[in-house]
């Protein structure tokens, strides 16, 4: 991974602010999203109160499901925060904002800190 | 006598199976049960779109940045803002297509779960958030499919073919037809 270079005198617009609140949106839905994968799982578990029907349900529920489900999120999650990244680049570019479009095309190809 | 009793075991083990079958068949469905079954096709939605944007994935980043013809677009009086917009937007129509029937079917799955816990009065804020955020298109992108569609038919007509229709990665084509700065 590149490191990360500095912008000097970048100040984000608006526009790039709103950008950054949209992938923290993103960011938490795909935590909602996690919690109702998995509330049909867990909630088999825990709102029997027999517990010979509790192990049964514990051994009948669908781990491959859960485990594939709760793997798709951080792809379905990257895939909406790169596609909003690669709109900002674009965005600039069409405006001519050097600073903010390397802004954002650091964010597309992501950097690590000195 | 060995054979009666045999028979007899059988008959027990058969009324008892008869019976529980019909206790099963007649017991209630409680709103608990709703919920899981809708959690649950939820969790394959998620699962299959997860799937599908890999494999859409991989098909954009193995794809060959075309290179598009300067003669070409010289002739079509093409502006290059113009030819970005008609890029970026193909290159997000053809992951939509791509990827829609996946993300139709994980939309409705959450919609009906928020139509079942509407009528329960439940909250549904956070389903809506993961519609809002993660499923359906920005309102960026239906502004960008409004101005390609005031593009000239036979620019959008050039691009569209030479960027063909799978999904494509977008900045490098950009890169390598000197439309992006960086």
């Amino acid at each position: 991974m590149n490191m990360c270079k500095p912008i000097p005198g970048l100040q984000l617009d608006d526009d790039s602010l709103q950008s950054l609140k949209r992938i923290q949106k993103k960011i938490t839905s795909g935590k909602f999203l996690a919690t109702a994968v998995s509330v049909g799982v867990f909630s088999n578990i825990f709102t029997k109160n027999n517990l010979p029907i509790a192990s049964y349900n514990v051994t009948q529920t669908d781990w491959v499901l859960y485990a594939q489900s709760m793997k798709a999120v951080p792809v379905i999650i990257k895939a909406a925060v790169r596609q909003e990244i690669e709109q900002m680049v674009i965005n600039y570019q069409l405006n001519y904002n050097h600073k903010h479009l390397l802004f954002w095309k650091g964010m597309y190809d992501g950097c690590q800190q000195n | 006598m060995v054979a009666n009793r045999i028979k007899l075991k059988f008959i027990f083990i058969y009324v008892f199976f008869i019976f529980a079958f019909s206790v099963s068949a007649e017991s209630k469905v409680s709103d608990n049960d709703i919920f899981n079954f809708l959690h649950k096709n939820i969790a394959k939605s998620t699962a299959e779109l997860g799937k599908v944007i890999e494999s859409c994935e991989k098909k954009r980043l193995n794809s060959v940045a075309v290179l598009l013809n300067v003669d070409s677009l010289k002739k079509l009086k093409a502006k290059n803002s113009d030819v970005i917009l008609a890029l970026t937007y193909i290159n997000f129509n053809n992951s939509f297509k791509c990827e829609k029937s996946a993300r139709i079917k994980l939309a409705y799955d959450l919609g009906l779960l928020t139509s079942v816990k509407r009528q329960h009065q439940s909250n549904i804020k956070n389903i809506n958030e993961i519609e809002d955020n993660l499923i359906y298109p920005s309102v960026k992108q239906i502004r960008l499919s409004i101005k390609y569609l005031k593009l000239p038919a036979k620019l959008k007509e050039y691009i569209r073919v030479t960027a063909g229709d799978k999904p494509f990665d977008l900045l490098k084509i950009l890169r390598i037809n000197h439309l992006l700065d960086i």
